[in-house]
Formats: structure tokens, sequence, C-alpha cells
């Protein structure tokens, strides 16, 4: 009787978390589109300002205000890219399934996917960093880092998997070493050994299994044993990545842009 | 009580979440504006005197032709299934038109059902795969 009951939930399990999410396609409604657009512009306005080739931008695509967190996605804008003025290259997971790519967008099209809401931070770096930085994005090093099979929770020194903090944390890693193998193993022991503390999750039994038994985009095996008996989920995130330029001096100036979004009305 | 080998099995091998996303993600393919595709978009300003003339809907497209004193501009967008029942009882009611930051919201019965983008924000749309 056990066994048939283990035999049918693991069957389950097998089936569904094959399934991924639909992708499907949201139409947003005019007045977000409009509010995500004036974003852009602000963020247009506060670059300009600034005498630097790229920065940093993080949006809110998912709340994150139970892990103590605000913003949960990271790219680089990129000034007079081959698409325009100010190109965000980031990436993106691939509508709920265990794939990810890269991409080039607009900042309306970047403030558009902003679910939760339109606050963003924008982050200039050195300039030494930031020219590298430039450089790599460039010179398409930074793809060679990408690994399209993407998962949420990805574990900071997992090569099988990345997610779009992961593939941030380590293009800056090979910025920041002229010359260096665009190696991820390489350049994730590089920025733990420089400091860099992943951002610890505590997601109990009961959620995970509520909420996420299903997802495609989840996988929980690059982490270890010990971590999913107890619910500590260790993970880059926006914050552990802008905590450690911080730490190492290579942030010359933050700002954060507060605009309500969809969630808050 | 005993935790079953069984129990520890299945929990252990439930992946689990939702509960957390680090990194953002999920991308369904976004409207970022409605786009006008015959005319002049000087026709469309704050306060312009508009009329809905015509509209053709097909699946989740719409064509909307605006007339005013000056001529008339067509528009294509995307709409909801909401949207476009509006939109096809609306043929010869006004639209308003309402500036923003970075456009015009087109308004008709009191519900927003379009936003144009100025050529300043327009410059910023644009979506590929990288590299």
């Amino acid at each position: 009787m056990k066994r048939a009951l283990l035999f049918a939930m693991l069957s389950c399990i097998a089936t569904t978390a094959d399934a991924g999410q639909d992708c499907r396609s949201e139409i947003l409604a005019p007045h977000r589109q409009a509010e995500a657009a004036a974003q852009a512009l602000a963020v247009v306005e506060r670059l300009e300002a600034m005498d630097a080739p790229i920065a940093l931008v993080a949006r809110v695509g998912t709340d994150l205000s139970k892990h103590g967190l605000r913003y949960s996605h990271v790219g680089f804008v990129v000034r007079d890219a081959d698409d325009g003025r100010w190109t965000v290259i980031h990436l993106l997971n691939t509508c709920g399934t265990d794939r990810s790519a890269l991409y080039a967008e607009g900042l309306v099209d970047y403030y558009a996917d902003a679910r939760v809401a339109l606050d963003t931070a924008i982050v200039w770096l050195d300039a030494a960093l930031a020219d590298e930085l430039a450089r790599v994005l460039r010179d398409h090093a930074a793809a060679r880092l990408h690994d399209a099979d993407y998962n949420v929770i990805a574990h900071p020194r997992s090569d099988r998997y990345q997610n779009s903090t992961a593939w941030v944390l380590e293009t800056l890693a090979l910025a920041m070493q002229p010359g260096a193998p665009p190696d991820r193993r390489i350049l994730q022991a590089w920025v733990e050994a420089r400091g860099h503390r992943p951002t610890r999750l505590h997601i109990p039994y009961s959620k995970r299994i509520a909420g996420g038994l299903f997802s495609a985009n989840a996988h929980f095996t690059d982490h270890p044993l010990s971590a999913r008996l107890s619910g500590e989920y260790e993970v880059v995130t926006v914050d552990s990545i802008l905590d450690w330029l911080e730490r190492g001096d290579r942030v010359v100036h933050r700002e954060d842009l507060q605009r309500p979004g969809p969630a808050t009305r | 009580m005993r935790m079953r080998w069984w129990m520890m099995l299945v929990l252990a091998a439930a992946p689990a979440l939702q509960a957390a996303d680090p990194s953002a993600a999920s991308r369904a393919s976004v409207q970022a504006s409605a786009q006008i595709v015959d005319g002049s978009a000087a026709l469309v300003g704050a306060g312009s005197e508009l009329t809905l003339a015509a509209v053709e809907i097909v699946g989740e497209s719409a064509h909307l032709v605006l007339k005013g004193a000056q001529g008339s501009v067509t528009v294509s967008l995307r709409v909801s299934a909401d949207t476009a029942r509006v939109l096809a009882a609306s043929v010869g009611v006004v639209v308003e038109t309402v500036a923003t930051t970075a456009g015009h919201l087109l308004i008709i019965g009191g519900e927003s059902v379009a936003f144009l983008l100025s050529p300043e924000a327009a410059a910023h749309r644009h979506h590929r795969n990288w590299p």
C-alpha cells in the first residue's frame, strides 16, 4: 500500500514537472504602458546626466518582500549599443520553462515587464570596471558565460544551472579580471574568495510543496541535501551583488527611483 | 513520530517553490504600446477632436481609424477581449486624448483603450535576442 502511494506521488511529480508553464501573452493595460514608458524616460534622464558607458539597472519583477528583498532582477544598461541610445542586456527565463536566453532591449520594454512595481535602482560603477564591462559585452565574451539551463533557485556555485542574477555576477567577475577565461567555475570561485556573500532564503516545506512542487524552472538538486532539509537556500540576488560591489568600493553612485506599479493599485 | 523512509524521499524529491524568484524570470511577450500605421502622429495630441471612424478586429489585433478636422490616422494595437467589445460598440464615438509624460492615452467612454508612445519614448522600444 505504501509503495503504491509512493509510486503514485512520484509519478505525479515526474509528469507535471516536465510540463512547464504556459507562455501566456500579456496585454498590458494602457495606463500601465504609460507608467512603464514614463519610468523608462526617467531612467534615461539619469543615465544621460552621468558620463558613463554602462550601469546596472534593477527592477521588481517578482515580489520578494517576504524574504526582505525589494529588487528581483538586474541587467546591464549600455550606452550607444547597436540597437539604440540605451540598451539593457540581460538574461530572461523562457516563460517558466527550464531554459533561458540573453536579450538586448530598450528601457520601455524593460519596464513593461516589471510585474510587481516600477521601482528601480540605477547603479554606476567605477570607471575602470565600467569600461571593462562595456568591453566584455561589446566583444560578446559575456555571452560565453551564458548557460541556457535555467534554475530560478540556482546555487551560486552551480555549473549545471544559471539564473539571471548569477549571469550578471559572473559577468562582473569577468570584467574585474581582464584576460581571464570565461569559465563559470573559475569565476564563481573567484567571487566567493573575494567576499561575495549569497543571500540565504528560507523556504519552509509547506510553501515549497504547496507553492511550487511542479515548477519546471526550479531545480533544487544542485543544492546540498542539508539545504533541502533545512529549507535554507543560498542564491545570488540583486542585494548580494550590490552589497558585494559596495563593500569592494566599486559603486560610485546609486539612485533608487520609486514608482508604484500594477500590484500597488 | 518517526519520519518514514518514503516520507523523507518525497520531501527531498520535492524541488519546490515559487516562494523564491531571485531573478525575475518569466517573460510573457508584452505589448508596450499602440502604433500609428498610417497618417500623421501630429493629429493625436492632447485636446484633439477625434472620432472613432472605423474599427477592424482580428483576434487580439485591432486597427482603429481616427478622424479629425485635419485628416485621419490609423492606429494598430493589441487588445483584450473586453477592450475589443468596447471598441466594436464605439464607432462614431468621440475619442479623448490625454497627454502623459511619455505619450498619449486614447480614451473612449471614460475607458483608456490605447497608449501611443511619444517619438522620444518610442526610441527606447526594441527587443531581440543577444548577441
